[in-house]
């Protein structure tokens, strides 16, 4: 093993910057990121506050996006000009 | 619902749906009548959320309309006919947006993390999600639009297609007609931009 399992280096410093990580976060949740790649991002992940917090962030910031489209309620009235337009067109070939 | 496999299957649906889509192909007027009235209050929301406009969102949903009964021959039953003018009316308010597309290009980099010498120049703050403990509240739904129209285009219609209408990367890169890769790189970049406009929102809200 060339790189020790806590996340440091042989000199104590982190073995890969928070950058570096942050470049990964997509393919990680999506599980697409290779095996190698997903040990060391897991490593740093256990070191590095700051980005357990913008991971974190990260996957919030995706589920509110996700929800504002989920969310069954807010199908407006339609107007009923609309629908007669529509329905115009089509009579007149377009 | 737009994703309710939880309801009943697609299978069942798309079977259900049948006997209209003969009397659409026959051109008959009331099943017209019925495929309009049934879908036009979804594909406006999907057409709002596109444009960002109430104006050019029935426009995209009479386009998307005209476009579907043309087309209603090469429709090939495999999705539920919702599926399918969900994809026509997302093109066809895309088209709208870009028609317009007026505001000067702002640049994201202000938005993405700052980093000294490869770790966060700053302590990442969490973000308080501000939720009713379900399908998200009002306030948050505005919050996102917000932040969303914040964004630059080209990250912004990313965002909207795979993340808000559920696209996957491949379907929203033909949308888009640009790679997969792009639409993923776009999509990374803007929700760490997303975050800070989120961040920036909730921190109005608290105070
Ligand atoms: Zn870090």
């Amino acid at each position: 093993m060339m790189t020790t399992p806590t996340g440091f280096d042989a000199q104590g410093k982190p073995e890969i910057s928070c950058q570096a990580c942050v470049d990964f976060i997509l393919d990680y949740l999506e599980g697409v990121l290779p095996a190698r790649e997903k040990a060391t991002f897991e490593r740093h992940m256990n070191i590095c506050p700051n980005c357990v917090t913008f991971v974190e962030n990260y996957k919030k910031t995706a589920a509110m996006a996700q929800t504002v489209g989920a969310s069954p309620e807010d199908a407006p009235p339609v107007p009923a000009k609309l629908v007669e337009a529509i329905l115009k067109a089509r009579k007149h070939g377009h | 619902m737009m994703t309710n496999t939880q309801t009943s299957s697609s299978t069942e649906r798309i079977a259900a749906e049948a006997p209209l889509i003969e009397r659409l192909r026959a051109g008959d007027d009331g099943a017209f009548a019925e495929l309009v009235s049934t879908h036009t209050g979804r594909m406006l929301v999907v057409a709002r959320r596109v444009t960002g406009s109430e104006a050019d969102a029935e426009d995209a949903v009479q386009e998307a309309f005209i476009s579907a009964f043309k087309n209603i021959e090469q429709f090939d039953g495999r999705s539920t006919l919702g599926t399918w003018l969900h994809r026509i009316v997302v093109n066809a308010a895309l088209m709208k947006r870009r028609r317009k597309r007026s505001r000067p290009e702002t640049s994201i980099e202000q938005l993405l993390p700052q980093f000294d010498d490869g770790f966060h120049r700053e302590k990442p703050q969490s973000i308080e999600v501000v939720t009713n403990g379900g399908g998200g509240s009002i306030v948050e739904r505005e919050a996102v639009m917000a932040a969303l129209d914040e964004l630059p285009d080209e990250f912004r219609e990313v965002i909207v297609l795979r993340d808000v209408e559920g696209l996957d990367s491949k379907s929203a890169a033909e949308s888009l007609g640009i790679s997969d890769s792009l639409v993923r790189q776009r999509l990374h970049r803007g929700r760490q931009a997303l975050m800070k406009l989120l961040e920036r929102r909730m921190k109005g809200i608290e105070s």
